[in-house]
């Protein structure tokens, strides 16, 4: 009967440690890993917090023309009617009409025999047309061309001469737009 | 003869000390003090980490809290902003660094052409990514001219490879040539030729 109270000390010792203390030191266990990992993502927030402050400030000194610019250089969209329009108002300051539009694919990679996604942010499409002039005349519209501002790359041009000095120039182009 | 009587307070045997022994820890005593000790510590122990569990469940609902303000205070309009202009950025210099200007082949043509020789068809094209092909049909005035010309184009950088091939003498006695060569790309870069890349004027717009 002298024993009846330590083991009651003991059992009610032995109950609270595993029937509490335990499952609760593996909960707290549990949720101080939360709270680390809460910790390094608040720590990585105002990392990311700082260099996105920083990116504004460097974003907000851009002049507004040259993001425009920079839009008309890689559009977001294809915007191929625009590109026509845009071309044949090139052509006609040298008194030339763009003729015989065309839009294929770019089948460089497929040439390339390439497999898997394009890892490149930028699409492409060439697009073929024939312009009439004289070759100075032409000259000239070429050089307009490399220097447009939307990016265009000459991919293919022939022509044949003729007596009359005016001949028909078949261009190939390629223009690029920023991937969605 | 009366016998004496002894008074004497004196006890004659010698007094026994009765000394107890000293009292020994009762070992009852002593398994309750300690069962009870480790009693308490149970109970401190539950009351400490069942207050730590809430603090932590309050401290963490705190962190979350703040983490999803934080997820607010990024404007996701104004990252996908930054995002797709540094794209564009990035595109931009890619496709800037392979620009290529076809002036430079004509610049070139027009240099090197030698005034017995004339072209009358040309054909630019690139079969395959990276080799730009060159093909012209033209006339020179004799063989010898068709040579020298052979010569002078040996001598470009753009022009590259030149091979000249069905030379035969045509019924108005000039000689009739085919020609094709590899036109170097890297020496038909716009930044290689032009200074002020983008100051093309916008009204050369595409």
């Amino acid at each position: 009967m002298k024993l009846f109270t330590p083991v009651l000390f003991l059992v009610l010792a032995g109950a609270l440690f595993w029937g509490f203390i335990d499952p609760s030191y593996v909960r707290v266990k549990d949720l101080r890993a939360q709270e680390a990992e809460f910790d390094q993502a608040l720590n990585r927030s105002r990392e990311l917090q700082s260099v996105r402050d920083q990116l504004l400030a460097r974003y907000n000194a851009f002049p507004q023309s040259n993001l425009q610019r920079l839009e008309r250089l890689i559009p977001d969209h294809i915007d191929n009617v625009r590109l026509i329009l845009d071309l044949d108002a090139m052509a006609s300051k040298y008194g030339m009409r763009v003729r015989n539009v065309s839009i294929q694919a770019d089948q460089s990679r497929v040439q390339q025999g390439a497999l898997g996604g394009d890892e490149k942010p930028f699409e492409s499409v060439i697009l073929s047309f024939t312009v009439s002039g004289t070759y100075d005349t032409f000259r000239q519209f070429l050089t307009d061309l490399e220097r447009s501002l939307r990016l265009v790359d000459t991919v293919s041009l022939s022509f044949t001469t003729n007596e009359a000095g005016l001949y028909n120039y078949t261009v190939g182009i390629q223009t690029y737009w920023l991937k969605p | 003869m009366q016998e004496r009587v002894k008074t004497s307070f004196i006890p004659k045997a010698s007094l026994k000390i009765e000394r107890r022994a000293a009292p020994k820890g009762d070992p009852i005593a002593l398994v309750n003090l300690i069962t009870g000790v480790v009693l308490l510590v149970a109970v401190v122990a539950s009351v400490g980490i069942f207050l730590f569990e809430r603090f932590t469940i309050q401290a963490i609902a705190n962190k979350e809290a703040s983490l999803e303000r934080s997820r607010g205070a990024f404007e996701p309009a104004t990252i996908k902003e930054l995002s797709r202009l540094d794209a564009r950025i990035e595109a931009g210099k890619t496709l800037l660094a392979g620009h290529t200007a076809l002036s430079a082949v004509f610049d070139d043509l027009e240099k090197r052409t030698l005034s017995s020789v004339r072209f009358n068809n040309f054909s630019y094209s690139i079969p395959s990514p990276g080799r730009v092909v060159l093909t012209m049909k033209g006339q020179a005035t004799s063989f010898n001219a068709v040579a020298l010309q052979s010569e002078e184009f040996s001598k470009s950088s753009v022009i590259t490879d030149p091979i000249f091939s069905n030379v035969n003498i045509n019924a108005n006695g000039a000689i009739d040539f085919d020609f094709t060569a590899v036109v170097d790309s890297a020496r038909t870069r716009y930044f290689a030729q032009s200074a002020q890349p983008l100051s093309a004027p916008d009204t050369t717009t595409p």
